[in-house]
């Protein structure tokens, strides 16, 4: 890893190495928020359920109640359909531009110029598909 | 996954499903190759959930609402460990099958030189018994 930085500093400066970066950037800001705006809110929703329901004997208050295990980890499930939902699209284009070949004399990509362009490109090319390739495979990721 | 079919419409699909992916990545690279970029993805990890986590629960103390404060420490997580992501989704794409451009360079040559590095100590090793 050492290695390949070292090898890419040389070759092309900080540049290089952040190349694509803005593609990284729109991904995890729109995952990282709908990741933690769904997760903050469901515990919040979950927690009222183990506090407010369980007089009313509903079934998930006395299963929440004071379990805090239990609490976050279906809160973080229910967070990752969100995330999967909202960032499939960002996380295609930001895999595209990582991987794209840089052209040696320009320094450029070959491919896409930026975030916005590759995801009207993909778009034109492929169709509108092309933004849930990994829809199923992104479930298992999370 | 991601890269087969790029820019075009008509094209023999390599990876199908997600199991039947994960069969054919262990047959034609061995049963290491699942973990591929591992070292760069748990380094992005590391570094992106470590400065965005802290400061979406700061933002959240000052009372900033969760939208808001969760989209800015995920850019400036994302930012932050934009570089390791590179590195490991080059390395994820290199594989026999060549589905997407190959970047070459990014795999490990560490390891090889120090097999090499041994080789020349086991030549030499025995040597000043002469």
């Amino acid at each position: 890893m050492l290695q390949w930085f070292r090898r890419e500093l040389k070759e092309g400066g900080i540049a290089r190495i952040w190349r694509g970066s803005p593609a990284q950037i729109a991904r995890v800001t729109v995952g990282s928020g709908a990741q933690l705006t769904s997760f903050t809110k469901s515990k919040v929703r979950f927690l009222i359920y183990s506090s407010i329901l369980i007089y009313n004997q509903e079934l998930l208050g006395p299963v929440f109640k004071g379990n805090w295990f239990l609490t976050t980890a279906v809160s973080s499930v229910v967070a990752s359909v969100f995330v999967v939902l909202f960032m499939s699209p960002f996380d295609v284009v930001s895999t595209r531009i990582f991987n794209q070949p840089v052209d040696p004399v320009t320094k450029k990509g070959l491919y896409y110029n930026g975030t916005f362009h590759a995801l009207g490109k993909i778009w034109k090319e492929e169709g509108s598909t092309a933004y849930l390739k990994v829809f199923l495979f992104m479930k298992i990721k999370i | 996954m991601q890269l087969q079919g790029e820019l075009t419409k008509s094209y023999q699909k390599t990876y199908t499903s997600t199991s039947k992916s994960a069969v054919l990545i262990v047959k034609s690279d061995g049963l290491k190759a699942l973990w591929s970029g591992l070292s760069a993805g748990l380094m992005y990890q590391v570094v992106m959930n470590g400065s965005r986590l802290t400061l979406f629960d700061n933002l959240s103390c000052l009372g900033v609402p969760a939208l808001p404060a969760g989209m800015v420490s995920g850019a400036v997580g994302g930012g932050i460990g934009s570089p390791f992501y590179l590195l490991k989704t080059q390395q994820q794409a290199l594989s026999s099958l060549n589905v997407g451009s190959q970047h070459k360079g990014t795999k490990n040559q560490a390891t090889a030189t120090i097999k090499d590095q041994r080789r020349t100590c086991q030549c030499f090793s025995g040597s000043d018994e002469n």
